[in-house]
């Protein structure tokens, strides 16, 4: 074999570990958008939601050491971020994409605020326990099997996303009011409390995901980390088809595109750093292109009530 | 006085009222941000009065202030109407951003790649190639959006991180400057490359360009066929197309004039405040144009007045971030809760305004 074949192995294999774990935190924000946009709402909050949980996640691990509690605060510190949106846009009835950008900016000044303080603290990650047994087997060992705890929790909350959805009455409904919220609130689907739990839980995860970011990923608080991956997670919802599994499959490689990066020099190329970061966003952008032709097309996939307000007293 | 002067004295009062309104959400949703951002101060260890009045007073307080003010309005008008003359058909354009930096580099490519060209035609050059530069760039998701229905938010927001990424690319690449002692900078402008300004003050040639586009373009929307066809869009695509009005074109255009205000912004600040094309030369101006122009409830003429209030926090924020350590996402957040607090006061203007309905029938 020559040292060719061993370098591109190499490189085949840590891309693919890392797209696994770089997808991660998108994949996160993206399943719980998925819930969201299922009933009808768009949150471009996410990056802000983020941001929240990633600066939350990073206080409680150097304050306490506790990297359960951590996550448990970077959930509920995004929760209640979300929340706002959440009032917005149901009981206020605001423009979606308005509120969420206000949301962003809110939740982008909020983390650079508080945490300017934390900026390059160092603190005990997460690590990388892997499954014993299998993390030995070649090539797949190393990429799957050798991944913390959050990276297997994620595969759990796509499958527990898509068992909501299309296997529980909750899910059923939800899914219905992303339809046709009129119809499914004469049937007596309660659409208002529906949205408003999809929004939070959609908070959640994000809030999850921007802590993955920071604690198990980077291992470093910096401004603005997140860098439009809450925007992205919008994205791969929508090129996904609003269904979870094929949402954290998207995640996962866009995650490969942006370790590509640092592997690619290792390989010896030296193509600009900048224009191989901007790969991600162009092939997300091409991807939510083709699409929107795909749903164009067969006329199935978005779901009809998105983005529109909804008022049980008016027609 | 007859009955028809007496209507017309009535059209007038409403007019007059409709205006207070729309000057006074804004005003309102201000003060209900500062509240919430004096309690946001309080929590973080700061006297939330003493800090608001020193950056009250350090924007508006003295012609130093008020000259800072305007240079920060500049951008944040320009990046308005990038949002605002879309949204008069009911687009979103949340590229502003992009736009900026695009601008920023038509700008600039101008200086790198023309310097033979006569002084006096370097300035006319570089306001064309920004305007282009950030047209074209706003042209992409108006393209998607009028020819093939791809949401035209996710794509202009996309677009931001591209536009940065290729800024990064160049001023630590092709157009690095090997005399900037390592930092990833262009070449810095020479004086002719710099647009006139006012004085010894920042305020330049950018904030008349903004003046002048709000004037131009509140009147072709307001008096002219074109207008009302962008009018006639806004309420009702379908409408508009039963009434041969070409729908993709107006989008594309209106989305591209836009995208070539924004790239005003991005030559004013390369050109002018930072002499020189580097990284980071937004704030988030971009963002924050896009809510000034809903601050403003969409209207032109209000934006001027919304981007000059805007402009004020910036200016003096920034002032006391140099002097008494205030972070500079202070910002942010107060541009955040001026936004939700307008949301919560749009809500409760159409509630009232529903029930006044109500009452009449």
């Amino acid at each position: 074999m020559s040292l060719d074949t061993v370098a591109w192995g190499t490189f085949i294999m840590t891309v693919c570990a890392g797209a696994i774990q770089s997808g991660t935190p998108v994949g996160f924000a993206a399943l719980g958008e998925t819930i969201c946009e299922r009933t009808g709402v768009i949150n471009l909050g996410l990056e802000g939601i983020m941001l929240v949980g990633a600066l939350t996640g990073v206080i409680v691990q150097v304050e306490m050491g506790n990297t359960t509690l951590a996550l448990c605060a970077a959930g509920v510190a995004a929760t209640l971020l979300s929340g706002i949106h959440a009032f917005m846009v149901v009981v206020l009835n605001s423009n979606q994409i308005v509120s969420g950008i206000a949301v962003s900016i809110l939740g982008t000044g909020i983390s650079s605020f508080f945490g300017r303080s934390y900026v390059g603290v160092r603190f005990d990650g997460i690590p990388k326990h892997g499954i014993p047994g299998l993390r030995s087997i070649p090539f797949i060992g190393e990429v799957v099997f050798q991944q913390d705890l959050l990276v297997y929790l994620a595969l759990v909350m796509a499958l527990a996303v898509w068992f909501l959805l299309y296997r529980t009455r909750v899910g059923l409904q939800m899914r219905a009011i992303g339809e046709d919220p009129r119809i499914a609130y004469e049937q007596g689907v309660p659409v208002r409390r529906l949205r408003i739990i999809a929004i939070l839980l959609g908070g959640f995860l994000a809030g999850i995901g921007g802590a993955y970011l920071s604690l198990a990923y980077t291992q470093v608080w910096a401004e603005r980390m997140t860098s439009g991956q809450g925007i992205i997670a919008v994205g791969l919802v929508i090129v996904a088809g609003w269904r979870p599994l094929s949402a954290l499959l998207a995640a996962y490689i866009f995650g490969g595109l942006t370790v590509l990066h640092p592997n690619l020099q290792a390989l010896g190329t030296t193509a600009s750093p900048f224009l191989v970061k901007m790969l991600p966003y162009l092939i997300t952008l091409l991807a939510l292109i083709v699409s929107t032709l795909k749903y164009e097309k067969r006329g199935q996939g978005l779901p009809a009530a998105l983005m529109r307000q909804f008022l049980p007293g008016r027609s | 006085m007859t009955a028809e002067s007496g209507n017309h004295y009535r059209e007038r009062v409403s007019d007059l009222l409709r205006w207070a309104s729309v000057a006074l959400t804004p005003l309102s949703a201000i003060l209900l941000a500062l509240l919430l951002l004096s309690a946001l101060l309080l929590a973080a260890g700061r006297e939330p009065v003493s800090t608001l009045w020193a950056i009250a007073v350090s924007a508006f307080g003295s012609i130093g202030g008020l000259t800072e003010t305007l240079t920060r309005m500049t951008p944040l008008l320009l990046c308005a109407l990038a949002a605002g003359i879309p949204a008069k058909a009911g687009l979103f354009n949340i590229g502003g951003e992009g736009q900026l930096y695009c601008g920023a580099i038509g700008a600039t490519a101008i200086v790198i790649y023309m310097p033979g060209l006569p002084h006096s035609l370097t300035i006319p050059a570089m306001v064309l190639a920004a305007m282009t530069a950030g047209a074209l760039w706003a042209a992409i998701p108006g393209i998607l959006r009028g020819a093939l229905k791809v949401n035209e938010v996710l794509v202009s927001l996309m677009l931001n991180y591209v536009a940065v990424y290729l800024v990064e690319h160049l001023v630590h690449g092709p157009w690095k400057d090997s005399s900037a002692l390592g930092w990833p900078y262009s070449l810095s402008f020479p004086g002719w490359a710099v647009l006139p300004t006012l004085g010894n003050s920042n305020v330049h040639l950018g904030l008349l360009f903004g003046l002048v586009a709000t004037c131009l373009v509140y009147f072709l929307i307001k008096y002219t066929v074109w207008g009302f066809s962008i009018r006639v869009i806004e309420s009702s695509q379908r409408t508009a197309y039963y009434s041969a009005i070409r729908v993709t074109s107006y989008l594309v255009i209106l989305m591209a004039l836009g995208g070539a205000m924004a790239g005003l912004a991005g030559l004013g600040e390369v050109s002018v405040i930072q002499g020189r094309l580097k990284s980071g030369i937004s704030p988030g101006y971009g963002y924050t144009g896009f809510l000034v122009a809903w601050l403003a409830r969409k209207n032109l003429l209000a934006m001027v007045f919304v981007s000059f209030v805007v402009g004020g926090f910036y200016s003096g924020a920034d002032a006391l971030q140099l002097t008494a350590g205030l972070p500079a996402a202070t910002v942010d957040i107060f541009m955040g809760l001026v936004f939700l607090a307008f949301l919560v006061d749009e809500y409760l203007r159409t509630r009232s305004e529903a029930g006044k309905r109500l009452r009449v029938v």
